[in-house]
């Protein structure tokens, strides 16, 4: 896999002024194509329509949580492939040791930057 | 000064000009941050004091080995701590590669607004509240000021020059 700046981007996240920045700070990176989704299931429904090529969830959302959602797509033989990053302000090592045994590519732990964000997307992309 | 109403500004003037602004709120006033300067917004939850530190230094943040430096944004402009105890949120900046957390009574929305249509200063604005606007936005209801983010984090600078 390589990073591609034209790649569509699906933002998750229950907290519009979080999606705002974390759009803003995409379109810094340089991605283009950046979409948003307010919880788990919107995220899928958009997922199914679409084919994206990187997910950035929260991890706390309501009704689905961003850990469901990981779950959900990992199931789905359509979207099992799709790059995930997962952010959080869990730093609980549980947590993490779960998002990977889901099949997370990354994991952001909140506060972070933009160097951070570049860096992690960098890395599923990169190896 | 006209009131601008976002929501209809967005829509009717394109969003080519706009600039979109985090807002937040320090003891009732509405400030706002340009969104190209923030990249998080989080909850602060262990926090260092610094012994003999500058006043708006709230503290140190030290996550995960990274330290980030908690300004409080109260003390910045002057006003007294809240008192609260409640959880207490904090705006990710950087600066001259320098992390820190301005805390903050409340994050509110993103606005996007027009720059043209931002008014200098009102004339009676506290000196040192001058000092770190860029000016302000009339919005329907209330008035928004337009924070200095670089002059917001330059009190060392400043406490050296006096």
């Amino acid at each position: 896999m390589s990073l591609d700046l034209s790649t569509p981007v699906l933002v998750v996240d229950d907290y519009q002024t979080m999606v705002r920045i974390l759009r803003n700070l995409l379109k810094q990176i340089g991605f283009n194509d950046v979409d948003d989704a307010s919880d788990g299931q919107a995220a899928l429904e958009k997922l199914r329509a679409r084919k994206y090529g990187l997910v950035i969830s929260d991890w706390n959302m309501a009704p689905m949580t961003g850990y469901e959602l990981l779950q959900q797509v990992r199931a789905d033989a359509e979207l099992n492939s799709l790059p995930f990053i997962m952010v959080t302000a869990e730093a609980k090592t549980e947590n993490v040791v779960a998002a990977k045994k889901a099949g997370v590519n990354n994991y952001i732990v909140k506060p972070f930057n933009a160097d951070t964000l570049r860096t992690k997307i960098s890395a599923v992309f990169n190896g | 000064m006209k009131p601008i109403d976002p929501i209809t500004s967005a829509v009717t003037k394109g969003a080519s000009k706009q600039m979109e602004f985090v807002t937040v709120t320090v003891a009732g006033q509405l400030l706002g941050l340009p969104i190209s300067r923030v990249h998080d917004v989080f909850v602060v939850s262990e926090m260092t004091t610094v012994p003999l530190a500058p006043g708006e230094i709230a503290g140190l943040l030290n996550l995960r080995g990274r330290v980030v430096t908690a300004v409080s944004l109260r003390r910045r402009l002057g006003l007294g701590d809240s008192g609260a105890t409640e959880r207490r949120m904090a705006v990710g900046l950087e600066n001259h590669g320098e992390a820190y957390g301005l805390l903050v009574d409340e994050v509110g929305e993103v606005l996007k607004l027009d720059p043209d249509e931002m008014q200098p200063n009102p004339v009676h604005m506290d000196r040192g509240w001058v000092g770190l606007s860029q000016g302000v936005h009339q919005l329907q209801d209330k008035l928004l000021i337009v924070l200095d983010v670089d002059a917001v984090l330059a009190f060392e600078t400043e406490r050296e020059a006096a």
